[in-house]
Protein backbone atom coordinates (compact mmCIF):
# COMPACT_ATOMS: atom_id res chain seq x y z
CA UNK A 1 0.00 0.00 0.00
CA UNK A 2 1.36 3.63 -0.95
CA UNK A 3 1.13 6.50 1.10
CA UNK A 4 0.22 9.84 0.47
CA UNK A 5 2.51 12.19 -1.48
CA UNK A 6 0.53 15.17 0.36
CA UNK A 7 1.69 15.66 4.39
CA UNK A 8 -0.64 18.25 5.20
CA UNK A 9 -4.12 18.83 3.08
CA UNK A 10 -6.48 21.21 4.75
CA UNK A 11 -10.05 22.24 2.45
CA UNK A 12 -11.92 25.24 3.52
CA UNK A 13 -10.34 25.36 7.15
CA UNK A 14 -12.03 28.03 9.04
CA UNK A 15 -11.58 29.29 12.37
CA UNK A 16 -13.57 31.05 14.29
CA UNK A 17 -13.58 32.74 17.55
CA UNK A 18 -17.14 34.88 18.32
CA UNK A 19 -17.32 36.95 16.00
CA UNK A 20 -13.69 37.29 14.78
CA UNK A 21 -12.71 35.39 12.05
CA UNK A 22 -9.14 34.11 12.78
CA UNK A 23 -8.74 31.44 9.69
CA UNK A 24 -10.83 32.31 6.96
CA UNK A 25 -11.39 29.06 4.75
CA UNK A 26 -8.14 28.67 3.58
CA UNK A 27 -6.82 25.24 1.44
CA UNK A 28 -3.26 24.08 1.75
CA UNK A 29 -1.25 21.08 0.32
CA UNK A 30 2.23 20.77 1.36
CA UNK A 31 4.27 17.64 -0.28
CA UNK A 32 5.88 15.08 1.42
CA UNK A 33 9.39 16.22 1.71
CA UNK A 34 9.24 19.55 1.93
CA UNK A 35 10.01 22.48 3.90
CA UNK A 36 7.67 25.37 4.10
CA UNK A 37 7.30 28.32 5.86
CA UNK A 38 3.57 29.79 6.85
CA UNK A 39 4.80 34.17 6.97
CA UNK A 40 2.29 36.84 8.10
CA UNK A 41 2.09 39.63 10.86
CA UNK A 42 0.57 39.48 14.03
CA UNK A 43 -3.03 38.35 13.92
CA UNK A 44 -2.72 36.72 10.38
CA UNK A 45 -3.55 33.27 11.56
CA UNK A 46 -0.34 31.13 11.52
CA UNK A 47 -0.81 30.09 14.94
CA UNK A 48 -4.23 29.42 14.84
CA UNK A 49 -3.76 27.32 12.16
CA UNK A 50 -0.87 25.75 13.45
CA UNK A 51 -2.76 24.56 16.76
CA UNK A 52 -5.42 23.12 14.25
CA UNK A 53 -2.90 21.11 12.72
CA UNK A 54 -1.85 19.58 16.04
CA UNK A 55 -5.45 19.22 16.93
CA UNK A 56 -5.08 21.41 19.85
CA UNK A 57 -7.38 23.97 18.99
CA UNK A 58 -11.18 22.49 16.80
CA UNK A 59 -11.63 23.77 13.49
CA UNK A 60 -15.02 25.52 13.37
CA UNK A 61 -15.48 23.75 9.41
CA UNK A 62 -13.31 22.41 7.19
CA UNK A 63 -11.15 19.07 7.03
CA UNK A 64 -7.54 18.35 7.98
CA UNK A 65 -5.71 15.84 6.68
CA UNK A 66 -1.83 14.72 7.77
CA UNK A 67 -0.08 12.19 5.89
CA UNK A 68 -2.90 10.90 4.40
CA UNK A 69 -5.14 10.65 7.61
CA UNK A 70 -8.14 12.53 8.22
CA UNK A 71 -6.51 14.50 11.71
CA UNK A 72 -10.76 14.41 13.48
CA UNK A 73 -10.76 10.46 13.01
CA UNK A 74 -7.30 9.40 13.57
CA UNK A 75 -5.57 11.67 15.47
CA UNK A 76 -3.92 8.31 17.62
CA UNK A 77 -2.54 6.92 14.72
CA UNK A 78 -1.41 10.06 13.19
CA UNK A 79 0.05 11.46 16.40
CA UNK A 80 2.82 9.33 17.03
CA UNK A 81 4.35 10.00 13.10
CA UNK A 82 4.35 13.94 13.77
CA UNK A 83 5.70 16.10 16.62
CA UNK A 84 6.34 19.84 17.17
CA UNK A 85 8.05 22.29 19.15
CA UNK A 86 7.63 25.83 19.99
CA UNK A 87 9.35 28.26 22.18
CA UNK A 88 5.98 29.24 23.93
CA UNK A 89 4.98 25.79 24.78
CA UNK A 90 7.30 24.32 27.79
CA UNK A 91 8.15 21.25 28.83
CA UNK A 92 8.36 20.88 32.28
CA UNK A 93 10.81 23.19 34.31
CA UNK A 94 11.58 20.69 37.37
CA UNK A 95 12.23 17.93 35.30
CA UNK A 96 15.72 17.62 33.60
CA UNK A 97 16.02 17.31 30.30
CA UNK A 98 17.19 13.78 30.08
CA UNK A 99 13.77 13.21 32.03
CA UNK A 100 11.71 15.50 29.77
CA UNK A 101 13.32 13.30 26.86
CA UNK A 102 12.44 9.78 28.70
CA UNK A 103 9.14 11.10 29.53
CA UNK A 104 8.27 11.77 26.12
CA UNK A 105 9.91 9.23 24.66
CA UNK A 106 7.53 6.73 25.99
CA UNK A 107 4.51 9.11 25.30
CA UNK A 108 5.98 8.62 21.81
CA UNK A 109 6.80 4.72 21.68
CA UNK A 110 10.57 5.34 21.13
CA UNK A 111 12.59 1.58 20.35
CA UNK A 112 15.64 1.94 21.86
CA UNK A 113 15.38 5.22 23.88
CA UNK A 114 18.42 5.44 25.51
CA UNK A 115 20.22 5.27 21.90
CA UNK A 116 17.83 7.83 20.72
CA UNK A 117 18.29 10.44 23.71
CA UNK A 118 22.51 9.97 23.05
CA UNK A 119 22.31 10.92 19.27
CA UNK A 120 19.87 13.67 19.94
CA UNK A 121 21.90 15.30 22.40
CA UNK A 122 25.29 14.83 20.62
CA UNK A 123 23.16 16.39 17.25
CA UNK A 124 21.79 19.06 19.14
CA UNK A 125 24.72 19.59 21.49
CA UNK A 126 22.62 19.02 25.16
CA UNK A 127 24.74 16.34 26.41
CA UNK A 128 26.27 18.82 29.12
CA UNK A 129 22.89 20.19 29.97
CA UNK A 130 21.21 16.25 30.07
CA UNK A 131 20.96 16.37 34.04
CA UNK A 132 19.78 19.97 34.39
CA UNK A 133 16.86 20.88 35.21
CA UNK A 134 14.57 22.42 32.27
CA UNK A 135 13.65 25.37 34.21
CA UNK A 136 17.65 26.51 35.04
CA UNK A 137 18.59 26.60 31.17
CA UNK A 138 18.95 29.76 28.99
CA UNK A 139 16.23 30.79 26.42
CA UNK A 140 18.61 29.15 23.70
CA UNK A 141 19.45 26.00 25.79
CA UNK A 142 15.26 25.22 26.11
CA UNK A 143 15.07 25.91 22.28
CA UNK A 144 17.49 23.28 21.61
CA UNK A 145 16.10 20.52 23.94
CA UNK A 146 12.61 20.81 23.20
CA UNK A 147 14.12 20.50 19.44
CA UNK A 148 15.15 17.38 20.73
CA UNK A 149 11.99 16.52 22.11
CA UNK A 150 10.81 17.06 18.81
CA UNK A 151 12.80 14.50 17.04
CA UNK A 152 12.81 12.03 19.12
CA UNK A 153 9.71 10.02 17.54
CA UNK A 154 11.60 10.64 14.04
CA UNK A 155 8.80 12.45 13.43
CA UNK A 156 7.26 12.10 8.78
CA UNK A 157 5.96 15.53 10.06
CA UNK A 158 7.38 18.36 12.00
CA UNK A 159 5.42 21.47 13.39
CA UNK A 160 7.77 23.99 14.15
CA UNK A 161 6.81 27.48 15.89
CA UNK A 162 9.94 29.60 15.83
CA UNK A 163 12.60 26.89 15.39
CA UNK A 164 15.66 29.10 16.28
CA UNK A 165 14.28 31.59 18.43
CA UNK A 166 16.67 32.39 20.70
CA UNK A 167 19.77 30.79 19.41
CA UNK A 168 23.02 33.15 18.24
CA UNK A 169 23.65 33.11 14.99
CA UNK A 170 26.18 30.46 14.88
CA UNK A 171 24.12 27.70 16.66
CA UNK A 172 21.06 28.94 14.95
CA UNK A 173 23.02 28.24 12.09
CA UNK A 174 23.89 24.59 12.60
CA UNK A 175 19.94 23.77 13.83
CA UNK A 176 18.90 25.00 10.18
CA UNK A 177 21.19 22.66 8.73
CA UNK A 178 20.61 19.50 11.17
CA UNK A 179 16.69 20.04 10.18
CA UNK A 180 17.64 20.67 6.64
CA UNK A 181 19.71 17.30 6.53
CA UNK A 182 17.52 15.39 9.07
CA UNK A 183 14.83 16.09 6.09
CA UNK A 184 16.25 15.11 3.35
CA UNK A 185 17.34 11.88 5.46
CA UNK A 186 14.37 10.75 6.57
CA UNK A 187 11.98 12.01 3.80
CA UNK A 188 10.09 14.11 6.28
CA UNK A 189 8.02 17.12 5.96
CA UNK A 190 8.67 20.23 8.26
CA UNK A 191 6.28 22.95 8.54
CA UNK A 192 7.10 26.15 9.94
CA UNK A 193 6.06 29.52 11.25
CA UNK A 194 8.74 31.87 11.58
CA UNK A 195 9.53 35.68 11.23
CA UNK A 196 13.14 35.01 10.47
CA UNK A 197 13.34 35.84 7.05
CA UNK A 198 17.03 34.78 6.38
CA UNK A 199 15.91 31.61 8.30
CA UNK A 200 12.80 30.75 5.40
CA UNK A 201 14.75 31.84 2.49
CA UNK A 202 17.77 29.68 3.59
CA UNK A 203 15.53 26.69 4.40
CA UNK A 204 11.98 26.54 2.70
CA UNK A 205 11.10 25.08 -0.87
CA UNK A 206 7.77 26.74 -0.22
CA UNK A 207 6.57 29.98 1.70
CA UNK A 208 3.07 30.75 2.42
CA UNK A 209 1.88 33.98 3.39
CA UNK A 210 -0.87 34.70 5.45
CA UNK A 211 -3.07 38.16 6.05
CA UNK A 212 -6.10 38.06 8.28
CA UNK A 213 -7.00 34.78 8.75
CA UNK A 214 -6.77 34.04 4.96
CA UNK A 215 -3.32 32.79 2.44
CA UNK A 216 -2.89 35.99 -0.16
CA UNK A 217 0.33 34.30 -1.64
CA UNK A 218 2.46 31.84 -2.13
CA UNK A 219 5.28 30.45 -3.74
CA UNK A 220 9.03 29.86 -3.28
CA UNK A 221 11.38 32.19 -1.58
CA UNK A 222 12.92 32.96 -5.17
CA UNK A 223 9.72 33.28 -6.73
CA UNK A 224 8.01 35.63 -4.70
CA UNK A 225 11.19 37.45 -4.23
CA UNK A 226 10.73 38.03 -8.27
CA UNK A 227 6.99 38.63 -8.03
CA UNK A 228 7.41 41.17 -5.89
CA UNK A 229 10.62 42.90 -7.52
CA UNK A 230 12.36 43.27 -4.31
CA UNK A 231 16.17 42.06 -2.78
CA UNK A 232 14.66 39.55 -0.21
CA UNK A 233 11.95 37.88 1.03
CA UNK A 234 11.82 40.69 4.02
CA UNK A 235 11.18 43.73 1.51
CA UNK A 236 8.44 40.84 -0.15
CA UNK A 237 7.06 40.13 3.45
CA UNK A 238 6.75 44.59 4.67
CA UNK A 239 5.33 44.85 0.62
CA UNK A 240 2.33 42.01 1.89
CA UNK A 241 2.01 43.23 5.34
CA UNK A 242 1.72 47.12 4.26
CA UNK A 243 -0.82 46.24 1.52
CA UNK A 244 1.47 47.23 -1.68
CA UNK A 245 0.97 45.33 -4.78
CA UNK A 246 2.97 42.66 -6.53
CA UNK A 247 5.00 44.05 -9.27
CA UNK A 248 3.44 41.92 -11.97
CA UNK B 1 14.07 25.26 -5.44
CA UNK B 2 11.35 22.83 -5.14
CA UNK B 3 11.98 19.04 -4.54
CA UNK B 4 10.18 16.32 -6.17
CA UNK B 5 6.96 14.81 -4.50
CA UNK B 6 7.74 11.78 -2.86
CA UNK B 7 4.85 9.43 -0.51
CA UNK B 8 5.43 8.53 2.84
CA UNK B 9 5.17 4.66 3.77
CA UNK B 10 1.85 3.56 4.97
CA UNK B 11 1.42 4.89 8.73
CA UNK B 12 2.41 1.83 10.79
CA UNK B 13 -0.44 0.74 13.69
CA UNK B 14 0.54 1.27 17.22
CA UNK B 15 2.91 -1.61 18.90
CA UNK B 16 1.40 -3.85 21.62
CA UNK B 17 1.53 -2.28 24.97
CA UNK B 18 1.31 1.16 23.48
CA UNK B 19 -1.33 2.63 25.94
CA UNK B 20 0.85 1.15 29.33
CA UNK B 21 3.63 2.64 27.64
CA UNK B 22 2.35 6.60 27.43
CA UNK B 23 0.58 5.50 30.98
CA UNK B 24 4.07 5.05 31.78
CA UNK B 25 5.29 8.00 30.63
CA UNK B 26 2.85 10.13 32.23
CA UNK B 27 3.43 7.83 35.94
CA UNK B 28 7.32 8.60 34.89
CA UNK B 29 6.94 12.28 34.83
CA UNK B 30 5.36 12.56 38.04
CA UNK B 31 7.49 9.70 39.75
CA UNK B 32 10.51 12.20 38.63
CA UNK B 33 8.24 15.44 39.83
CA UNK B 34 8.01 14.00 43.19
CA UNK B 35 11.31 12.74 43.61
CA UNK B 36 13.58 16.01 42.39
CA UNK B 37 11.01 17.91 44.60
CA UNK B 38 11.59 17.36 48.32
CA UNK B 39 8.59 19.74 49.28
CA UNK B 40 6.55 18.10 47.28
CA UNK B 41 6.81 15.19 48.81
CA UNK B 42 7.11 16.04 52.68
CA UNK B 43 3.62 17.99 52.18
CA UNK B 44 2.17 15.24 50.62
CA UNK B 45 2.95 13.30 53.74
CA UNK B 46 2.44 16.12 56.25
CA UNK B 47 -1.27 17.17 55.69
CA UNK B 48 -2.57 13.73 56.54
CA UNK B 49 -0.54 13.06 59.75
CA UNK B 50 -1.51 17.25 61.19
CA UNK B 51 -5.37 16.76 60.53
CA UNK B 52 -5.02 13.22 62.20
CA UNK B 53 -2.57 14.32 65.10
CA UNK B 54 -5.45 17.48 66.00
CA UNK B 55 -8.19 15.39 65.52
CA UNK B 56 -6.81 12.74 67.63
CA UNK B 57 -6.45 14.97 70.47
CA UNK B 58 -9.40 16.66 70.40
CA UNK B 59 -11.02 13.37 70.58
CA UNK B 60 -8.87 12.25 73.41
CA UNK B 61 -9.80 15.47 75.29
CA UNK B 62 -13.17 15.00 75.05
CA UNK B 63 -12.77 11.14 75.95
CA UNK B 64 -11.80 12.32 79.19
CA UNK B 65 -12.95 15.39 80.26
CA UNK B 66 -16.47 13.50 79.87
CA UNK B 67 -15.60 10.43 80.66
CA UNK B 68 -17.22 9.23 76.79
CA UNK B 69 -16.67 6.11 75.46
CA UNK B 70 -13.57 4.99 73.57
CA UNK B 71 -15.87 4.71 70.28
CA UNK B 72 -16.04 8.49 70.39
CA UNK B 73 -12.43 8.74 70.12
CA UNK B 74 -12.55 5.64 67.35
CA UNK B 75 -15.07 7.94 65.40
CA UNK B 76 -13.04 10.83 64.94
CA UNK B 77 -9.83 8.89 64.25
CA UNK B 78 -11.35 6.94 61.50
CA UNK B 79 -13.12 9.83 60.52
CA UNK B 80 -10.34 11.71 59.91
CA UNK B 81 -8.33 9.10 58.21
CA UNK B 82 -10.64 8.20 55.57
CA UNK B 83 -11.87 11.53 54.89
CA UNK B 84 -8.23 12.29 54.32
CA UNK B 85 -8.50 9.48 51.68
CA UNK B 86 -11.17 10.73 50.10
CA UNK B 87 -9.85 14.36 50.21
CA UNK B 88 -6.13 13.65 48.98
CA UNK B 89 -7.93 11.71 46.13
CA UNK B 90 -9.38 14.82 45.35
CA UNK B 91 -6.22 17.19 46.08
CA UNK B 92 -4.29 14.85 43.85
CA UNK B 93 -6.00 14.75 40.66
CA UNK B 94 -6.04 18.79 40.97
CA UNK B 95 -2.62 18.57 41.54
CA UNK B 96 -1.52 16.54 38.76
CA UNK B 97 -3.23 18.18 36.18
CA UNK B 98 -2.44 21.58 37.89
CA UNK B 99 0.88 20.72 37.46
CA UNK B 100 1.03 20.67 33.88
CA UNK B 101 -0.69 23.96 33.98
CA UNK B 102 1.92 25.49 35.74
CA UNK B 103 4.55 24.09 33.95
CA UNK B 104 2.57 25.43 30.40
CA UNK B 105 3.30 21.74 29.39
CA UNK B 106 -0.55 21.09 28.08
CA UNK B 107 0.44 21.53 24.43
CA UNK B 108 3.18 19.28 24.36
CA UNK B 109 0.80 16.29 26.33
CA UNK B 110 -1.80 16.78 23.95
CA UNK B 111 -0.02 17.14 20.42
CA UNK B 112 1.84 13.32 21.45
CA UNK B 113 -0.11 10.24 20.63
CA UNK B 114 -1.08 10.26 24.52
CA UNK B 115 -5.31 11.52 23.89
CA UNK B 116 -7.78 12.93 26.73
CA UNK B 117 -8.75 9.69 28.19
CA UNK B 118 -5.38 8.09 28.13
CA UNK B 119 -4.45 11.43 30.52
CA UNK B 120 -7.36 11.03 32.85
CA UNK B 121 -6.75 7.10 33.47
CA UNK B 122 -3.38 7.77 34.03
CA UNK B 123 -4.58 10.73 36.90
CA UNK B 124 -7.17 8.36 38.52
CA UNK B 125 -4.32 5.71 38.87
CA UNK B 126 -1.59 8.38 40.04
CA UNK B 127 -4.07 10.24 42.39
CA UNK B 128 -5.28 6.93 43.51
CA UNK B 129 -1.21 6.05 44.24
CA UNK B 130 -0.11 9.25 45.65
CA UNK B 131 -3.12 9.17 48.03
CA UNK B 132 -2.41 5.64 49.31
CA UNK B 133 1.33 7.06 49.72
CA UNK B 134 -0.43 10.11 51.32
CA UNK B 135 -2.57 8.34 53.94
CA UNK B 136 -0.28 5.32 54.56
CA UNK B 137 1.71 6.97 57.14
CA UNK B 138 -1.06 8.72 59.16
CA UNK B 139 -2.43 5.68 59.58
CA UNK B 140 0.75 4.40 60.94
CA UNK B 141 1.09 7.25 63.39
CA UNK B 142 -2.24 7.15 64.07
CA UNK B 143 -2.03 3.29 65.41
CA UNK B 144 1.13 4.66 67.72
CA UNK B 145 -0.44 7.97 69.31
CA UNK B 146 -4.31 6.86 69.50
CA UNK B 147 -3.57 3.06 69.56
CA UNK B 148 -6.36 2.84 66.76
CA UNK B 149 -6.01 1.10 63.87
CA UNK B 150 -7.65 1.82 60.75
CA UNK B 151 -7.18 -2.39 59.79
CA UNK B 152 -10.05 -2.90 62.81
CA UNK B 153 -12.75 -1.93 60.51
CA UNK B 154 -12.34 -5.45 58.96
CA UNK B 155 -12.96 -6.26 55.59
CA UNK B 156 -15.69 -3.83 55.30
CA UNK B 157 -12.54 -0.74 54.90
CA UNK B 158 -11.99 -1.99 51.34
CA UNK B 159 -15.74 -1.15 50.75
CA UNK B 160 -15.00 2.35 52.32
CA UNK B 161 -12.12 2.90 51.02
CA UNK B 162 -13.27 1.79 47.34
CA UNK B 163 -16.54 4.23 47.20
CA UNK B 164 -14.46 7.29 48.71
CA UNK B 165 -12.17 6.39 46.29
CA UNK B 166 -14.67 6.61 43.50
CA UNK B 167 -16.00 9.47 45.03
CA UNK B 168 -12.80 11.63 44.50
CA UNK B 169 -12.58 10.86 41.34
CA UNK B 170 -15.62 12.41 40.65
CA UNK B 171 -15.35 15.45 42.25
CA UNK B 172 -11.55 15.54 41.25
CA UNK B 173 -13.15 15.40 37.68
CA UNK B 174 -15.39 17.94 38.31
CA UNK B 175 -12.90 20.53 39.29
CA UNK B 176 -10.57 19.78 36.64
CA UNK B 177 -13.58 20.61 34.37
CA UNK B 178 -13.77 23.94 36.29
CA UNK B 179 -10.38 24.34 35.45
CA UNK B 180 -10.88 23.71 31.92
CA UNK B 181 -13.54 25.96 31.49
CA UNK B 182 -12.67 29.28 33.21
CA UNK B 183 -8.37 28.69 33.10
CA UNK B 184 -6.44 29.79 35.91
CA UNK B 185 -8.51 32.61 36.82
CA UNK B 186 -10.53 29.22 38.60
CA UNK B 187 -7.67 28.47 40.93
CA UNK B 188 -9.27 29.90 43.97
CA UNK B 189 -12.10 28.73 43.24
CA UNK B 190 -10.98 25.41 42.45
CA UNK B 191 -9.47 25.18 45.98
CA UNK B 192 -12.55 26.18 47.83
CA UNK B 193 -14.68 23.39 46.05
CA UNK B 194 -12.15 20.84 47.20
CA UNK B 195 -13.22 22.06 50.66
CA UNK B 196 -16.93 22.67 50.55
CA UNK B 197 -17.77 19.27 50.25
CA UNK B 198 -16.19 18.56 53.48
CA UNK B 199 -18.26 19.69 55.88
CA UNK B 200 -21.62 18.35 54.62
CA UNK B 201 -20.51 14.95 54.26
CA UNK B 202 -20.25 14.89 57.95
CA UNK B 203 -17.01 12.58 58.27
CA UNK B 204 -16.97 13.22 62.32
CA UNK B 205 -20.10 13.90 62.95
CA UNK B 206 -23.51 12.35 62.39
CA UNK B 207 -25.73 13.95 59.66
CA UNK B 208 -28.82 14.72 62.10
CA UNK B 209 -26.46 17.71 63.57
CA UNK B 210 -26.73 19.48 60.04
CA UNK B 211 -29.58 22.00 59.73
CA UNK B 212 -32.45 20.71 57.98
CA UNK B 213 -31.93 22.02 54.52
CA UNK B 214 -27.88 21.11 54.61
CA UNK B 215 -28.76 17.36 56.07
CA UNK B 216 -30.88 16.99 52.15
CA UNK B 217 -27.61 18.08 50.74
CA UNK B 218 -25.73 15.75 52.53
CA UNK B 219 -28.11 12.68 51.99
CA UNK B 220 -27.54 13.65 48.02
CA UNK B 221 -23.67 12.84 48.44
CA UNK B 222 -22.27 8.98 48.48
CA UNK B 223 -19.40 9.65 51.18
CA UNK B 224 -22.38 10.85 53.43
CA UNK B 225 -23.12 6.90 53.90
CA UNK B 226 -19.94 5.45 53.89
CA UNK B 227 -19.04 8.26 57.50
CA UNK B 228 -23.02 6.76 58.63
CA UNK B 229 -21.46 3.11 57.52
CA UNK B 230 -18.14 3.66 59.59
CA UNK B 231 -19.65 5.53 62.52
CA UNK B 232 -22.43 2.91 63.00
CA UNK B 233 -20.06 0.11 63.20
CA UNK B 234 -17.71 1.34 65.42
CA UNK B 235 -20.45 2.40 67.91
CA UNK B 236 -21.38 -1.46 67.92
CA UNK B 237 -24.18 -1.02 65.94
CA UNK B 238 -23.55 -2.76 63.00
CA UNK B 239 -22.61 -2.35 59.17
CA UNK B 240 -25.46 -0.18 57.06
CA UNK B 241 -25.08 -2.13 53.98
CA UNK B 242 -27.87 -0.31 52.51
CA UNK B 243 -25.77 3.01 52.86
CA UNK B 244 -23.01 1.56 51.29
CA UNK B 245 -25.85 0.31 48.73
CA UNK B 246 -27.32 3.46 47.77
CA UNK B 247 -23.49 5.13 47.75
CA UNK B 248 -22.42 2.56 45.62
CA UNK B 249 -25.45 3.60 43.10
CA UNK B 250 -24.75 7.54 43.73
CA UNK B 251 -21.46 7.41 43.00
CA UNK B 252 -21.93 5.16 39.70
CA UNK B 253 -24.58 8.19 38.46
CA UNK B 254 -22.21 11.05 39.44
CA UNK B 255 -19.00 9.37 38.17
CA UNK B 256 -20.72 9.19 34.81
CA UNK B 257 -22.39 12.92 34.77
CA UNK B 258 -18.78 14.25 35.88
CA UNK B 259 -17.52 12.36 32.78
CA UNK B 260 -19.69 13.74 30.44
CA UNK B 261 -18.98 17.56 31.79
CA UNK B 262 -15.21 16.67 32.03
CA UNK B 263 -15.50 15.77 28.34
CA UNK B 264 -17.62 18.66 27.56
CA UNK B 265 -15.27 20.87 29.43
CA UNK B 266 -12.68 19.47 27.33
CA UNK B 267 -13.87 19.65 23.97
CA UNK B 268 -14.89 23.79 24.93
CA UNK B 269 -11.01 23.87 25.66
CA UNK B 270 -10.23 22.99 22.51
CA UNK B 271 -12.80 25.15 20.74
CA UNK B 272 -11.53 28.40 22.71
CA UNK B 273 -7.65 27.32 22.02
CA UNK B 274 -7.07 26.99 26.09
CA UNK B 275 -5.07 23.77 25.71
CA UNK B 276 -2.44 26.47 24.53
CA UNK B 277 -3.31 29.31 26.20
CA UNK B 278 -3.88 28.34 29.96
CA UNK B 279 -0.49 28.49 32.04
CA UNK B 280 0.48 31.51 34.81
Amino acid sequence: MRGSEIAIKTSRLRKVFDNIVAVDDIDLDIRVGSITALLGGNGAGKTTTMAMLLALLQPTSGDIFLLGKNLLQERATIARNINFSSPYVDLPNRLTVRQNLTVYGHMYGVENLKQRITTLSDQLHITELLDRKHGTLSAGQRTRATLAKSLLNKPRLLLLDEPTASLDPDTADWVRTLLQAYCKAEGATIFMASHNMYEVERMCDDVIVMQRGRVVDRGSPKKLIETYSRENLEEVFLDIARNRNAAT
Amino acid sequence: MTSPAIATPPLEAAPRGFLARRLYGLLLRHVYLLTGSWPRLVEMLYWPIINMASWGFTSLYVLRKFNNSFAVSGIFVAGVLLNEFFFRTIVGMMLLFLEEVWSRNLGHLFTSPLNFIDYMIGVLGLSFLRTVISVSLAVVVASYLFGFSLLSLGWPLTMYLLLLLVSGWWYGMLIIALLLRFGMAAEWTAWMFTWLIIPLIAPYYPVAILPGWLQLVSCTLPPTYVFESMKSQIAGNGLRMDYLLISFVLNIVYFIAASLILNRAYQGARKRGGLLQMGE
